[in-house]
């Protein structure tokens, strides 16, 4: 099941005023599962012209993986992404997946497209 | 077969068989085939590839020319594995190469009687008569090295990502020195060396380091790097380096099996690969027995393997008089050392002279005697070339000085060289040794002197066969260039890349064009750094993991239906349903008819959508398109174009205005990410700083497209009354937004808008993913069939609409019959937008410019394909352009087509002949406007 997420993209250098929003670009933010207080504020803010407010529900589904699983080292330098941030958008095995470090664990978002096809590469490695 | 036990640095007592062409032979624990073979007085391991000339081993490392052995029996065996790479198993099967029927009695080593027409480029001045294919079959047969495995048992290779502060490649003297120092200071030091050992050279140099013997300092070395938390990785070759990541291969026992490939990601990269020793060339120096004195030293201290009897060493420098001293200390008889240089104050010369042997200064080898192999040498004094006298011997060691190891990538991507890589030689300078051999004081010297008739025979590149003549020739037929030199002579070529033999090359078309060597220079080696399995290479990238398959949410409803899945532009997509046909022809035929009939579904998921917000977003998209974005009113679409800077078109698809500052746009489904790029490096060059958010919102609607009659009847019975009304009065390229849920379901969002890709009455309905399924099923129960690509391409044919066929990234919008979006708007003016500008240039005004246009059989039956050629006449040459797609349409019952037609002929009316002689036979053909069926549009209309 594909999650229910917004992206707020800014246009004056602000942030997306959410302790949940993952900075997944230069001023593009993803939250998921918004509130809809959150909402309701970023609506007004986009309704200023500070920034827009675009609903990506559908684009990304949550992918698990062990923490230790060989997998993360084969896709990518991920103590090199992740040293300064807690979330990466990256490449995996040809598939667009977001890679975000909640509490010491790593959790992975693909694009819902893509599910199977990653899936089935981290059985197989 | 040897019963004596050896003692070397890498091997063990434990001993076991192996076969070498058959043959069974006795290794050693740790022992490569290079060693083992050695060790058993195996002196020839292959033929060459030209001449089929016995070679035996010149080097002991995978710059190895020469001994290219066969590992494993076919059809999985290995081909070209270096003798000196490979760790000898229990039971492995080794095969020398480039022979027929065996490595002694080669019949192609009568190639050799001919070889005056073997030449440099040989293959460009004959085989012409009858043909080339006349000769094919058996130059096929005799040519390359090694014959191409038939399938394959090694496992899938791993891949690994890490990342440090510095990344040193050789574990060297040089590179342990450099990674001591990184490690004091704090950095995190990853060290890679190809060897299963470290220390490089150290294992037969007897210098001090630190006050402790060389391979001590090893081992203390190598202790502090671990517990200062280096990473020291054996049997792990750099191949690779680019900017700040470096690729290297790991592979245990020089063999592929159990592959890594790593990536090693570092702000500091140095090179501390040392440098590659290089031969001098004299008469018949590729004889067996002859090899670069280093590979000796290393056999010995190694691997106990003394490599002759009888030995004389030749070079250029002083590091041959320790080398013979070292050589003697392991029990080899040193008969003369051969110096090209008139003088040196070598302390180990003067050793060697009160010990007996005999060493000559500013002689040469002008000549090597022996068949199978070297027997003796001729060597005269340099500046009296034909006082030549006899020297019996059975093995020469050679060495014309060392060519640093920079190849693995390009000087800029090296933070840091050091060591011999950098020039330096001394191991006092590297490292800090005492009683080391100190500079070499080499002088160059890079072949004997002799007459033109025997530069034949003076061997430059060995693993190609290229000699001193084939350079002269290619000089004087005019290839001047080093690059030049090597691709008509093949010089530096191969698995080698010219490690031996480039420099020599170099600096003999230098001597031979009276050039200097700086101004030759060497030709550029072609990574990887040393052969690697292309198995390796594609990493997880095999069988099914060698790309994703993108799924919409809609394909188990596919495969249920008995859909006929296939990947198109990395989506699985439904070609026809099995139900309807035998064959997607037969089936495609029966689908289309039946949405012209009835109606039917399909799934347009995979369409590009972007949408496009903010208050610049109009007049971004108005600049973007063609057609005005801003003059869209909200809950109305329009089908729009866009071009590239220089005026082609590069997509098209439908802008739907959902606000006056949002928009969606759809783009083909194979040029969603390119029309992002596109429209984002506008957004962040031309009209940075812009109020402009531009997101890729293909995953996150699905797009069921119901057409045909029926279309409208089953949307009412399935979406519900609150639709009544839209339905009955949404105009086309309208839509609305409401909310609908399955039955027993949670609403969602549905987009119904009025569109039509097939010429009938049509609707796109873009959903949640969520509801794509139940709303798919709920329309298929309503009484629409699914149809797939097949039908839907055979419908938009009969409507002349086009795709990539069409829109092929050589047509501009002229071309391709969108001329009407470029006429002045209300106001009267032109508007101007990416690629309008370049427009009006001659090329695309040309009289003989393709133009769209249909196209049918003349005689209304006969077949034509997608890909004929337009002719005049059934002879003519010149192509007026081709046929883009063709089917057979079952609402005309005959052969319809898209095609791009030279201008100046393309009046309706004209025949035309397709040409098809690949797939048979020329058709007839008339000139036809685009659209076939419905050119009014009423049935959209309905």
């Amino acid at each position: 099941m594909s999650l229910s997420a917004c992206e707020w993209v800014d246009f004056d250098g602000g942030d997306a005023n959410s302790d949940l929003a993952l900075a997944i670009a230069p001023a593009r933010w993803l939250v998921v599962a918004p509130q809809e207080a959150w909402l309701a504020e970023r609506t007004q803010a986009a309704l200023a012209g500070l920034g827009a407010l675009i609903d990506v529900s559908g684009r990304w589904v949550p992918v698990e993986i062990a923490p230790d699983s060989p997998a993360l080292s084969a896709a990518a330098p991920l103590e090199l992404y992740l040293r300064d941030r807690d979330v990466a958008a990256l490449w995996m095995f040809d598939c667009p997946v977001l890679i975000v470090r909640c509490n010491g664990e790593i959790r992975l978002l693909v694009e819902a497209s893509y599910a199977h096809s990653l899936r089935a590469m981290l059985a197989r490695l | 077969m040897s019963a004596k036990l050896r003692t070397g640095r890498r091997i063990t007592g434990e001993t076991f068989a192996f076969y070498f062409d058959g043959q069974r032979y006795c290794a050693q624990r740790g022992d490569t085939a290079a060693s083992a073979l050695a060790a058993a007085g195996v002196r020839a391991f292959g033929r060459s590839i030209k001449y089929r000339r016995l070679r035996g081993l010149l080097a002991l490392g995978p710059e190895e020319p020469n001994a290219l052995l066969t590992v494993g029996e076919p059809p999985a065996c290995l081909p070209n594995v270096p003798a000196p790479v490979v760790r000898v198993t229990p039971g492995m099967r080794l095969y020398s190469q480039n022979r027929w029927p065996s490595l002694r009695v080669d019949a192609g080593s009568l190639l050799r009687l001919g070889a005056g027409f073997w030449g440099a480029g040989f293959y460009y001045k004959t085989f012409m008569w009858p043909s080339w294919k006349f000769y094919e079959g058996l130059i096929r047969r005799l040519a390359g090295l090694g014959a191409a495995p038939a399938e394959s048992k090694l496992p899938q290779s791993k891949v690994l990502h890490l990342d440090a502060d510095v990344i040193i490649a050789g574990a060297g003297a040089a590179g342990l020195r450099a990674a001591l120092d990184a490690a004091r200071s704090g950095q995190r030091v990853i060290l890679c060396e190809r060897e299963p050992v470290i220390g490089g050279e150290l294992s037969f140099e007897t210098a001090s380091i630190d006050g402790v013997a060389a391979l001590h300092w090893v081992q203390r070395a190598s202790e502090e790097l671990g517990h200062l938390g280096a990473r020291i990785m054996t049997d792990t070759a750099v191949i690779s380096a680019r900017g700040n990541v470096v690729i290297a291969h790991k592979q245990p026992a020089g063999l592929p099996g159990a592959d890594t490939l790593l990536r090693l990601y570092a702000p500091m990269l140095v090179n501390a690969m040392g440098a590659v020793e290089r031969p001098i060339a004299f008469i018949d120096n590729d004889l067996p027995g002859i090899m670069l004195a280093g590979a000796a030293e290393r056999l010995i201290s190694d691997y106990g393997v003394c490599v002759g009897k009888r030995i004389v060493l030749f070079g250029n420098h002083d590091r041959l008089y320790r080398t013979a001293i070292r050589l003697r200390q392991g029990g080899v008889n040193v008969k003369a050392i051969i110096d090209t240089r008139a003088l040196t104050a070598s302390a180990s010369r003067a050793i060697l002279l009160a010990a007996g042997v005999e060493c000559l200064q500013a002689y040469t080898i002008v000549r090597a005697e022996g068949g199978g192999a070297v027997r003796a040498v001729q060597i005269a004094p340099i500046k009296k070339a034909t006082a030549v006298r006899r020297v019996d011997c059975d093995s020469v060691l050679v060495s014309g000085g060392w060519s640093p190891a920079v190849r693995a990538a390009a000087p800029s991507d090296w933070h840091s060289v050091c060591g011999a890589a950098a020039g330096e030689l001394a191991l006092a300078a590297i490292a800090g040794a005492s009683d080391d051999d100190g500079e070499p004081q080499l002088e160059a010297y890079w072949r004997s002197p002799c007459a033109t008739a025997d530069e034949k025979n003076q061997f430059v590149d060995m693993q190609n066969d290229v000699t001193v003549a084939d350079l002269r020739q290619a000089l004087a037929e005019g290839f001047c260039d080093i690059e030049h030199v090597k691709r008509y002579t093949t010089l530096g070529i191969g698995t080698e890349q010219g490690a031996t033999g480039g420099m020599l090359g170099a600096a003999i078309v230098a001597e031979l064009s009276g050039s200097a060597l700086a101004a030759i220079g060497t030709s550029r080696a072609r990574g990887p750094y040393q052969p690697v399995p292309m198995g390796v290479l594609s990493g997880s990238r095999v069988g099914a993991g060698l790309r994703p398959e993108r799924r919409t949410a809609l394909h188990e409803e596919h495969a249920k239906a008995g859909a006929v899945l296939e990947l198109m532009a990395g989506w699985m997509r439904p070609r026809y349903y099995q139900g309807n046909g035998a064959d997607a022809f037969a089936a495609g035929i029966v689908e289309a008819a039946r949405v012209r009939k009835q109606g039917g579904i399909c799934d347009g998921s995979t369409l590009g959508k972007l949408e496009i917000a903010g208050a610049d977003a109009p007049a971004f998209l108005d600049r973007l398109y063609l057609n005005s974005a801003s003059a869209i009113e909200t809950g109305r679409a329009r089908y729009a174009a866009l071009l590239r800077e220089d005026g082609i078109v590069l997509d098209d698809g439908l802008l739907l205005r959902q606000a006056a500052d949002r928009f969606t746009a759809t783009t083909s489904s194979s040029h969603g990410a390119h029309v992002l790029s596109h429209l984002e490096f506008y957004r962040d060059t031309e009209w940075r700083g812009r109020r402009i958010a531009i997101s890729d919102v293909t995953e996150c609607w699905s797009v069921l497209i119901v057409a045909g009659p029926a279309s409208r009847t089953a949307l009412t019975a399935v979406l519900g009354r609150a639709w009544n009304e839209p339905l009955l009065n949404l105009r086309h390229m309208a839509f609305v937004e409401r909310t609908w849920s399955a039955a027993a379901g949670v609403g969602a969002k549905l987009r119904l808008l009025r569109a039509s890709f097939s010429g009938e009455l049509a609707y796109e309905l873009h959903c949640h993913p969520d509801i794509a399924c139940p709303l798919w099923q709920a329309l298929v129960a309503a009484g629409l069939a699914p149809f797939g690509l097949e039908a839907l391409d055979i419908l938009r044919v009969e409507k002349g609409y086009l795709t990539g066929a069409e829109l092929n990234g050589l047509t501009t919008p002229m071309d391709a019959g969108l001329g009407a979006m470029l006429k002045a708007g209300a106001d009267g003016l032109t508007r101007n937008s990416v690629g309008r500008a370049l427009l009006g240039r001659e090329g695309y005004l040309a009289a003989d410019r393709p133009i769209l246009v249909g196209l049918r059989a003349a005689d209304g039956k006969s077949q034509f394909l997608g890909g004929a050629q337009v002719t005049t006449t059934t002879t003519a040459t010149q192509s007026l352009g081709y046929i883009t797609s063709s089917v057979f349409s079952p609402a005309l019952q005959e052969w319809i087509g898209l095609a791009l037609i030279a201008r100046n002929c393309s009046a309706a009316g004209n025949e035309l002949i397709a040409r098809d002689p690949l797939r048979g036979g020329n058709t007839r053909v008339r000139i036809v406007p685009p659209a076939h069926l419905d050119p009014e549009g009423q049935r959209i209309k309905a």
